[in-house]
């Protein structure tokens, strides 16, 4: 009887064990999935910074255009006859708000180049920091899977160990 | 007055792209990346160290019981024979007592 029960017992552990390795290997499908999903919204990323990246480009090419177009514009405007009207002070002071607005381009731009680079950094290093997560999350369930194997041979080896003791220890009573 | 107008200003415009919100969150994230990498990742390692050294134990623990069992079941064997021997040699000494009791009158 006590056998009997023993057996049902270990029947219903060993299936429990069955339905909870089914869990585990869709729980790691599902990692695996979001791991790869991942993958896709890090391309995503990607091509965001390359599209704000030339949004950016575009935005500093027509800042110096205009920067330009307003030295043509003040040439013209102090020029007449192919004679310059502007005094040293004027020319002087055009020089320094020139040169202040092209610093100011230099440091959007520069800004900018920080930025984007930082973006796609950030972008590399969450993807290197899922892959790292979802390894430790493959080591854990082989780990998981090898003592569920080793548990598994233990319990068979130990119905065998049963099996040849109860042949020995009724020898051994009185 | 016209001269003092500074032809060159493009407004905010020319201004740098506002980084600022973007650095916050990049900081946050990194602190809170070295935070998995230093607390939460080794964590994880020591727990499937742990695991396999189990996973060792209980194979080790396995081979022994296969070692073990051939030995119980030689045991049970030649214990069989010994009992049998024994119940023989007893059935023998009884049967010399009788034939000794039988003699002696």
């Amino acid at each position: 009887m006590t056998r009997v029960i023993g057996t049902f017992v270990l029947g219903i552990l060993i299936s429990c064990t069955g339905c909870l390795s089914g869990v585990d290997k869709e729980l790691m499908s599902m990692r695996q999935a979001v791991v790869a999903n991942e993958q896709l919204y890090g391309a995503a990323a990607m091509k965001f910074a390359d599209g704000a990246d030339q949004m950016a480009g575009m935005k500093h090419t027509l800042q110096r255009d205009l920067l330009g177009e307003r030295t043509v514009t003040w040439v013209k405007d102090h020029t007449k006859d192919g004679i310059v009207t502007a005094t040293p002070a004027e020319i002087n002071t055009m020089l320094v708000q020139r040169d202040a607005a092209y610093r100011q381009l230099g440091e959007s731009e520069s800004v900018w180049r920080t930025t984007v680079s930082d973006f796609r950094r950030l972008v590399a290093d969450k993807m290197a920091l899922s892959a790292a997560v979802y390894a430790r999350e493959e080591n854990a369930q082989r780990a998981k899977e090898s003592l569920a194997a080793a548990t598994d041979s233990l319990t068979k080896g130990l119905v065998g160990a049963a099996s040849a003791a109860a042949v020995v220890v009724p020898l051994m009573l009185p | 007055m016209a001269e003092d107008r500074n032809i060159f200003d493009l407004g905010p415009a020319a201004g740098p792209i506002d980084s600022t919100a973007f650095q916050a969150a990049k900081e946050a994230w990194y602190t809170d990346r070295n935070r998995i990498n230093e607390e939460v990742l080794p964590k994880i390692d020591r727990a499937i160290a742990e695991v396999e050294s189990w996973s060792n134990v209980v194979n080790n623990l396995v081979a022994l019981i296969g070692t073990l069992v051939p030995l119980v079941q030689t045991l049970a064997t030649r214990a069989d024979t010994t009992k049998a021997t024994l119940t023989e040699a007893k059935n023998t000494c009884e049967a010399l007592n009788v034939l000794k009791n039988l003699l002696q009158r």
